[in-house]
C-alpha cells in the first residue's frame, strides 16, 4: 500500500499546565507537531466556558451574547475581579450541532478547566449536553435555550432532561407560550395560525401556545400551521397558505436569519394589512429591531427582558451602560448573558469556586438582575424571570424597534401546571 | 481468499518475523502504530482521548466513504444518512428494548448485551436502507449520482426531523447514554473514556483491515476498473451496476458502524449526523488526505479534526473558524494535488533521495541536492503549462 502511515500518535506534555497546544497540521504534506504552551490563564484567573453559536444562520445570537458577558466580565475585572481574581471567559462555538458542542464542553471542562458553564442557543445542543454536565459535576447557566424539557426534571416527560446542575436564567418556551395565550385572550381573534421553523422549536411553540390558550379559556380556532425548513430563502409558498386561510392572527417563532428573510417576503406580499396581529416570539433577541424599523409597528413581540421594565436604577444603568458601550439597545440574549456572568461572580465570591458550592448557592439565594429580582424555582432550576409581551414601535432616540404597553406575565408554576391539565395536555411546565 | 494453505499460527509467526527483522517494513510499522495507539489510551490526557476517539470515527467514516468515491469513482453527497442510520438505530434500539434485554439477560449485563445487539440491529437497518437507495442511485453517474445521494440523504433529514411515531424526538434527538456493566463481579462503564477509546480503536482497526482486504481483492480490483472506465469493464464482462451497487451497500454498512460509535460517543443520535453539511465531513476530509491513497482519508480526518481543535484553541481564530478551514482546504486543493498523503508519499520519496545524495557525496552534496529540488519545483509552479499527473498509483 501506498503509506499506510505510521501516523505520529505523539502525546503532548501531561503536567498541569491550563492549555496545551496539539496543534497538528500539514504544512508541506509532512504533519507538523508543535508543542504545548501555557498561553495565559493560571491559577489568578476564574474562568467560566460559553458555549454559543458563533458561526451559520444562529450566530446573531453568539454575537449577541459575546456583547453581554464582555460588558460584565469589563465591570467586574475594573471592579476588583472575584475576590482579587480577574475573571476571563472562554467561548466556544457549537455551531448549533450537538456533536461539535459536547467537544467544545469537553474541551472546556478538562483542559481549561473552567469553573462553570453558561450559553447555550440551540436546544438540541442544551439537551444533548445536559446529561453530561450532571456526570461532571459541573454547574451550567443556560441563557438562551428555551426547550421546558431542559428545566423538566429527568423522568416527568420522556424527553426532560433536567438535573440539579443545570439553571436557566431566562423564561423558557413554556413560560413565554403562557404570556402569547394572555395576549391571545385579550385580543379576541377568531382564529390563529403559525409560521415556524421545521424543528422542535417551532412545534413546541404551536403546542403550547394551543395548550395555554385552551387552558385558560381561550374561546379561539387554530386553523393553519406551516413549518419551512431552517435557513429557507422562499417563503412565498408558505406565506400564501396562512394568507389563503386567513387566521386572525399569527404567531411566529421564526428566528435568526430566518427571521430577517421572512420579514422582507412578508412585507412585500402584504402580510402586515391581511393579518390583524402577528405576534413574533423571537423578534427582539438580536440588533435586528435596531436596524430601521424591521418589526413592522402595532404588531406583538416578546422579550425575555425589555430595557425599559423593570424602571430600577440597575436596568437603567445597564441599559446605558450597555448603548454607549454597543451603540444600540441591549437585547435579552447579551442580557441573559451578562447576568450569567454576575450569577458566577456572586456565587463564587460567597462560596468559592467548589462546584457543589456554586450550585447550591445559585439554588438557594435570591438573585437580582437588569431583569429583576428572582430565584431559582426548586426541582426545576427555571428562574422565576417573568414573560413580556408588548406592542411593536419605533424609538427615535435609540433609533431602535422597542416595545410599548407592555404585558408582564408572571404566573405561578402551580396556574401554568393548572392551565395544562385544563387542556388536557401532558407536556411538562419545565417551571 | 484461502488461507488453507498455510495456517494462522504460523502466518502470524511469519508476521512477527517481518515486524523485527528486514527493516521498515510494512509490519514493523503496523506492530509499532498499534502499541503506540494502544499506550495513547493509558497516557494521553483525557480530552486527547476524546479528540483521538473522534477522529478515529471520522476517519472510518471517510475511509467507508472513499471507497466509493476514490475506488469506485462515485461522489456520495449524502452518506451521512447512514452515519445517522447508525446512530438512531442504536438509539432507538437501546430506547425500546432495554427493559427487554434486561429481563432476559438480568440487569448487570444488559447495557452491553444491549449495546451489541443494538449495533448489529443498527448495521441491519444501515444495510436495508442502502440496498433501495443504492439500487435506485447506481442508476445514475457523476454530478446526477451526487444529485440523487444528496436528495435522498436530505430525505432522511427531513423524516428524522418530522420525528415519525415519536421514534426520533425530532431534531432534539435521541440521548445515547451507555450505562454501567456488571459481569461477574466487575463493573466498568461503556461509556468510560479509555473503555470507549479501546472499544473504538478495535472496531475501526477491524473495519480498516476489512476494507483494506476487500479494495486488495478481486472485488476492489474490479471497482478501481470501473472507476477508470466503465465501458471497458463492462465490454470485459463486469456487470457494472451491479457490482456498484454491492460497493453502495458495503460502503454503507462500514459507515453504518461510524454512526453506532458517534452515538456513544456524542452520548446523541442527533439530526446533524444526517444533514448534508455531515456527508461534506467526508467529502472535505477524503480531498485533504487524497483519495487516491488508501490512507488518505484517514490522513484528511486527523488533519480536519486536529486543525477544527487548533483553531478552537485560540480565540482570535476560533471566531472566524470557517474562515481558516476554507484557506486550509483551498491550500490543499490547489497544491497538494494528491491530498496530504500524497504530499506525505512525495516527501518520503524527497527525503530518501537527500539520503541517497547525501551517500553519494556527503553533506555538500545533500545540499546541493536540495538546493536544486527546490529551485526545480519552484520553476515548475510558476509553469503554468505544468499540469497535474494525476495518476499516482496505488
Amino acid at each position: 500500500m501506498a503509506g499506510k502511515p505510521c501516523t505520529d500518535d505523539v502525546q503532548n506534555g501531561r503536567n498541569g499546565l491550563d492549555r496545551r497546544t496539539f496543534l497538528k497540521g500539514a504544512a508541506g504534506g509532512a504533519a507538523v507537531t508543535t508543542v504545548a504552551g501555557c498561553l495565559g490563564g493560571g491559577d489568578d484567573t476564574i474562568s467560566l466556558g460559553a458555549l454559543y453559536i458563533f458561526s451559520g444562520f444562529g450566530s446573531l445570537y453568539g454575537e449577541e451574547a459575546e456583547r453581554g458577558y464582555e460588558l460584565a466580565v469589563e465591570e467586574i475585572n475594573n471592579d476588583g475581579g472575584i475576590d482579587g481574581q480577574d475573571v476571563e471567559i472562554i467561548s466556544r462555538d457549537t455551531e448549533g450541532d450537538p456533536n461539535a458542542g459536547i467537544r467544545q464542553m469537553t474541551s472546556l471542562i478538562e483542559e481549561e478547566n473552567v469553573d462553570g458553564l453558561f450559553g447555550l442557543d440551540s436546544s438540541s445542543v442544551a439537551q444533548s449536553i445536559a446529561p453530561q454536565v450532571q456526570e461532571y459535576q459541573m454547574p451550567l447557566m443556560a441563557t438562551h435555550a428555551a426547550t421546558p424539557f431542559l428545566t423538566s426534571p429527568e423522568g416527568e416527560h420522556d424527553n426532560s432532561v433536567g438535573n440539579e446542575w443545570v439553571f436557566r436564567n431566562s423564561n423558557s418556551l413554556s413560560h413565554d407560550m403562557y404570556g402569547a395565550a394572555q395576549v391571545a385572550a385579550t385580543l379576541e381573534l377568531d382564529e390563529w395560525a403559525t409560521i415556524g421553523p421545521d424543528y422542535a422549536f417551532g412545534y413546541e411553540t404551536w403546542d403550547y401556545f394551543q395548550a395555554y390558550c385552551e387552558g385558560i379559556g381561550v374561546d379561539t380556532a387554530f386553523t393553519e400551521e406551516q413549518f419551512p425548513a431552517l435557513e429557507e430563502s422562499d417563503y412565498s409558498p408558505y406565506i400564501s397558505s396562512i394568507l389563503d386561510a386567513e387566521p386572525d392572527g399569527v404567531i411566529t417563532p421564526l428566528w435568526g436569519s430566518d427571521l430577517t428573510t421572512f420579514l422582507g417576503q412578508a412585507e412585500q406580499s402584504g402580510w402586515f394589512d391581511e393579518i390583524e396581529y402577528t405576534l413574533f416570539s423571537v423578534g427582539m433577541g438580536t440588533d435586528l429591531p435596531a436596524d430601521g424599523s424591521p418589526l413592522p409597528e402595532g404588531e406583538l413581540a416578546s422579550t425575555r427582558y425589555d430595557p425599559f421594565e423593570p424602571d430600577t436604577e440597575e436596568n437603567n444603568e445597564f441599559r446605558e451602560t450597555y448603548v454607549e458601550e454597543y451603540d444600540t439597545l441591549p437585547t435579552y440574549n447579551a442580557e441573559g448573558a451578562y447576568r450569567a456572568v454576575y450569577l458566577y461572580r456572586n456565587a463564587i465570591e460567597e462560596a468559592g469556586t467548589n462546584a457543589d458550592e456554586i450550585r447550591s448557592t445559585f439554588e438557594e439565594s435570591e438573585h437580582t438582575g437588569p431583569v429583576g429580582e428572582y430565584a431559582f424555582a426548586p426541582e426545576t432550576n427555571q428562574a422565576t424571570v417573568p414573560a413580556i409581551w408588548g406592542e411593536v414601535s419605533y424609538d427615535d432616540e435609540y433609533e431602535s424597534n422597542v416595545l410599548d404597553s407592555l404585558e408582564v406575565s408572571d404566573p405561578s408554576p402551580e396556574e401554568m401546571q393548572q392551565a395544562l391539565e385544563d387542556a388536557g395536555s401532558d407536556l411538562p411546565t419545565g417551571v | 481468499m484461502s488461507t488453507h494453505d498455510d495456517s494462522v499460527t504460523s502466518r502470524i509467526g511469519e508476521f512477527t518475523r517481518d515486524a523485527v527483522r528486514n527493516g521498515w517494513t510494512r509490519e514493523r510499522c503496523v506492530v509499532l502504530l498499534s502499541l503506540g495507539l494502544l499506550l495513547f489510551g493509558v497516557v494521553a490526557p483525557s480530552f486527547q482521548i476524546y479528540l483521538f476517539t473522534e477522529f478515529l470515527i471520522i476517519a472510518l467514516f471517510a475511509l467507508a466513504f472513499n471507497l466509493l468515491y476514490g475506488y469506485t469513482g462515485l461522489l456520495s453527497f449524502g452518506h451521512a444518512m447512514f452515519l445517522a442510520g447508525g446512530s438512531y438505530g442504536l438509539a432507538i434500539f437501546l430506547q425500546e428494548s432495554e427493559p427487554y434485554v434486561s429481563n432476559v439477560v438480568g440487569a448487570g449485563p444488559a447495557p452491553l448485551v444491549s449495546w451489541v445487539l443494538g449495533a448489529v440491529f443498527a448495521v441491519s437497518l444501515v444495510i436495508a436502507m442502502a440496498v433501495p437507495i443504492g439500487w435506485l442511485s447506481v442508476r445514475l453517474e457523476e454530478i446526477y449520482f451526487a444529485l440523487i445521494t444528496l436528495a435522498f440523504g436530505m430525505l432522511v433529514y427531513s423524516v428524522i426531523i418530522q420525528n415519525p411515531q415519536g421514534l426520533t424526538a425530532g431534531s432534539d434527538g435521541i440521548n445515547v447514554l451507555l450505562g454501567v456493566t456488571e459481569i461477574g463481579g466487575a463493573e466498568f462503564r461503556l461509556g468510560d473514556r479509555q473503555i470507549y477509546y479501546y472499544l473504538t480503536l478495535g472496531i475501526v482497526g477491524a473495519s480498516t483491515y476489512g476494507i483494506w482486504r476487500i479494495v486488495n481483492s478481486p472485488f476492489g480490483t474490479i471497482c478501481k476498473s470501473i472507476r477508470e472506465s466503465p465501458e471497458r469493464a463492462a465490454a470485459l464482462g463486469v456487470d457494472v451496476r451491479f457490482h456498484r451497487w454491492m460497493t453502495f451497500i458495503v460502503s454503507a454498512a462500514f459507515v453504518g458502524i461510524a454512526g453506532v460509535l458517534i452515538a456513544g460517543l456524542s452520548n446523541v443520535a442527533s439530526p446533524y449526523h444526517a444533514h448534508w453539511s455531515e456527508s461534506a465531513t467526508a467529502v472535505v476530509a477524503t480531498v485533504i488526505g487524497g483519495a487516491t491513497y488508501f490512507a488518505g482519508p484517514i490522513i484528511g480526518a486527523f488533519v480536519y479534526l486536529y486543525a477544527r481543535w487548533g483553531i478552537s484553541r485560540y480565540p482570535a481564530l476560533e471566531a472566524h473558524w470557517e474562515f481558516f478551514m476554507g484557506v486550509l482546504i483551498i491550500l490543499v486543493v490547489l497544491y497538494f494535488k494528491v491530498g496530504a498523503a500524497g504530499g506525505l508519499y512525495m516527501l518520503r520519496t524527497w527525503l530518501l533521495d537527500v539520503q541517497a545524495a547525501y551517500r553519494r557525496g556527503g553533506a555538500n552534496a545533500a545540499v546541493g541536492f536540495v538546493r536544486e529540488s527546490a529551485t526545480n519545483k519552484l520553476r515548475r509552479d510558476s509553469d503554468a503549462s505544468e499540469s497535474d499527473t494525476g495518476g499516482v498509483e496505488r
